[in-house]
């Protein structure tokens, strides 16, 4: 499919990243996501109170033949990456390249690629992912904070590629979700979610809980989407009526529909501007609120 | 007005404060960065050649060898340009090198705060880093660059766009691989601000600790002069 610059991307699924601390019902809520099919890796699914069509794997190999699976499920949650990334796909890649095992560096690097090749695939078929991970404390010089527990470079891959990064907790006895990144947790907000607390599993509003936080970044992304090409296309019509100038009252023109654009625009603008200006060998004379030929 | 002419300070300030790197992120260093001591290293060269082959890929032109030997006194090999290159014609269009300015209300009043951005690509800022071992991700993500841009040019997204040379010989890196990782993404959040100035009044009062007040203000507290300064008033 060939996207053009001057459109926008259509609905694309998104990854989501939950982690928190033990027994907070991670999996649980995970599990309100659309058409949700599980796979558990942490052999804790039979503690969730919230069910989902689950696959038990004891190894990598397990998830791979159940394939075709995937495709009959709008959402594929994957718990937890540490036991996927670091213990599962660790063993299969060494099975694969007996290298690896003695080779680190390499070992993460195909193992980031088999994780890839994974979700392309559950993209591929419109599935949305939600990864679930266990929270490490880590100190970072005198302050503690909370990160999803995974191994240095797998953790990079899942920062990178989630849309969306939640830590799950309790405060004051209820479960709530911060997206956002704070001194102690690291987040990531695409959708712009405020500090959401975790209905009751009794609760209607629980059964869609995550299929309305995944509905809710991919109208973001879309909208960032449209945003970004508008942006763009203001800044190319700015490009071209600065590059036409060729006076002062041409410039002074561009000075003027700058004065209305975004503070974004007008920092662009201005760059592009001071250049024109050099090129023309003029200067800017306040006393005159004008462009005026650059002394020799 | 207190003015903070350059973001990467205040970057360099955190990185101390919470002892990122015992190694580079000294208190000795960041007195460096502020007093404008330092005049960049090996290292940092080889990045400044990064960055102008991508302002100059905007437009379209590839650069000789002599110029970035001239400019920089850096070696690359054609294929190593051609990826910054390549980089930057993806990117188009964008506006490369912006300085924009922004006033923070802090505890000691309004502080001025600079800097220049990479790329300015839209509604997203971007920023090259270039790297010579496997960049950590997370050091990005703490990091109060991306903050501090998103907040003064009023967006939301920011980008680093991360190329990671194998190794470094002194500023000659013709042997070594470069590679391109995939953009990582930061995103503004609801209590950023309040981050910021927490930032800005917390280095203000490790200068005043170390009277260094002096060289905050010798910096000019107003557009360099080359800026026009009937816009964004």
């Amino acid at each position: 499919m060939l996207i053009k610059r001057s459109e926008s991307f259509p609905e694309r699924p998104v990854i989501i990243t939950l982690y928190g601390t033990p027994g907070v019902g991670k999996t649980s809520v995970a599990c309100t996501a659309e058409n949700p099919i599980l796979v558990d890796c942490d052999r804790g699914a039979d503690r969730s109170c919230y069910r989902a069509d689950t696959i038990i794997a004891q190894k990598w190999a397990d998830v791979i033949e159940q394939d075709k699976e995937f495709a009959k499920y709008g959402t594929c949650i994957l718990d937890t990456a540490k036991a996927i990334l670091d213990d599962y796909l660790m063993v299969y890649v060494v099975e694969k390249d007996y290298k690896l095992k003695t080779n680190k560096l390499k070992a993460y690097g195909a193992i980031g690629d088999e994780f890839k090749a994974f979700t392309n695939c559950r993209r591929a078929e419109s599935s949305d992912i939600v990864v679930i991970a266990h929270a490490k404390e880590e100190k970072d010089g005198d302050v503690t904070k909370f990160s999803p527990d995974i191994t240095g470079q797998s953790k990079d891959l899942i920062l990178r590629i989630s849309d969306q990064v939640g830590y799950f907790t309790m405060v004051n006895n209820k479960r709530v979700i911060c997206f956002d990144p704070t001194d102690r947790t690291i987040g990531k907000n695409v959708a712009r979610i405020e500090p959401i607390e975790v209905p009751n599993e009794k609760d209607p509003a629980f059964k869609t809980f995550m299929a309305e936080i995944i509905a809710k970044v991919k109208s973001s992304i879309r909208q960032q989407s449209e945003e970004q090409i508008e942006a763009q296309k203001a800044m190319d019509e700015l490009q071209l009526t600065i590059s036409t100038c060729e006076n002062s009252d041409d410039l002074m023109l561009v000075v003027e529909i700058c004065k209305g654009l975004p503070t974004h625009q007008q920092a662009g603008a201005r760059k592009l501007l001071n250049a024109k200006v050099l090129a023309l060998g003029l200067k800017y004379d306040e006393a005159t609120t004008s462009f005026i030929a650059k002394p020799k | 007005m207190i003015h903070i002419n350059h973001v990467t300070l205040l970057e360099s300030f955190r990185r101390f404060q919470v002892g990122t790197s015992e190694t580079y992120d000294t208190e000795e260093s960041l007195i460096e960065n502020l007093t404008g001591a330092f005049k960049g290293n090996d290292l940092t060269n080889i990045g400044s050649a990064g960055h102008y082959l991508v302002e100059i890929g905007e437009q379209g032109n590839f650069v000789s060898d002599e110029v970035i030997f001239s400019k920089f006194g850096v070696k690359m090999t054609p294929e190593q340009k051609q990826l910054f290159f390549d980089h930057a014609q993806q990117m188009k269009p964008f506006v490369p090198e912006v300085w924009h300015k922004k006033i923070f209300n802090t505890s000691r009043g309004e502080v001025l705060v600079s800097g220049t951005c990479d790329v300015l690509q839209g509604t997203v800022v971007r920023d090259t880093k270039c790297k010579f071992r496997s960049p950590s991700m997370m050091d990005y993500f703490d990091s109060y660059q991306w903050r501090f841009y998103l907040s003064m040019f009023g967006l939301d997204r920011f980008m680093y766009d991360v190329f990671e040379f194998s190794g470094n010989n002194f500023r000659d890196v013709t042997l070594f691989e470069l590679k391109q990782r995939e953009p990582f993404e930061c995103l503004r959040y609801p209590k950023m601000e309040t981050d910021l100035v927490k930032l800005i009044d917390e280095f203000l009062d490790w200068v005043e600790y170390r009277n260094l007040g002096c060289y905050l203000k010798t910096k000019p507290c107003l557009p360099r002069k080359s800026e026009i300064k009937s816009i964004n008033q």
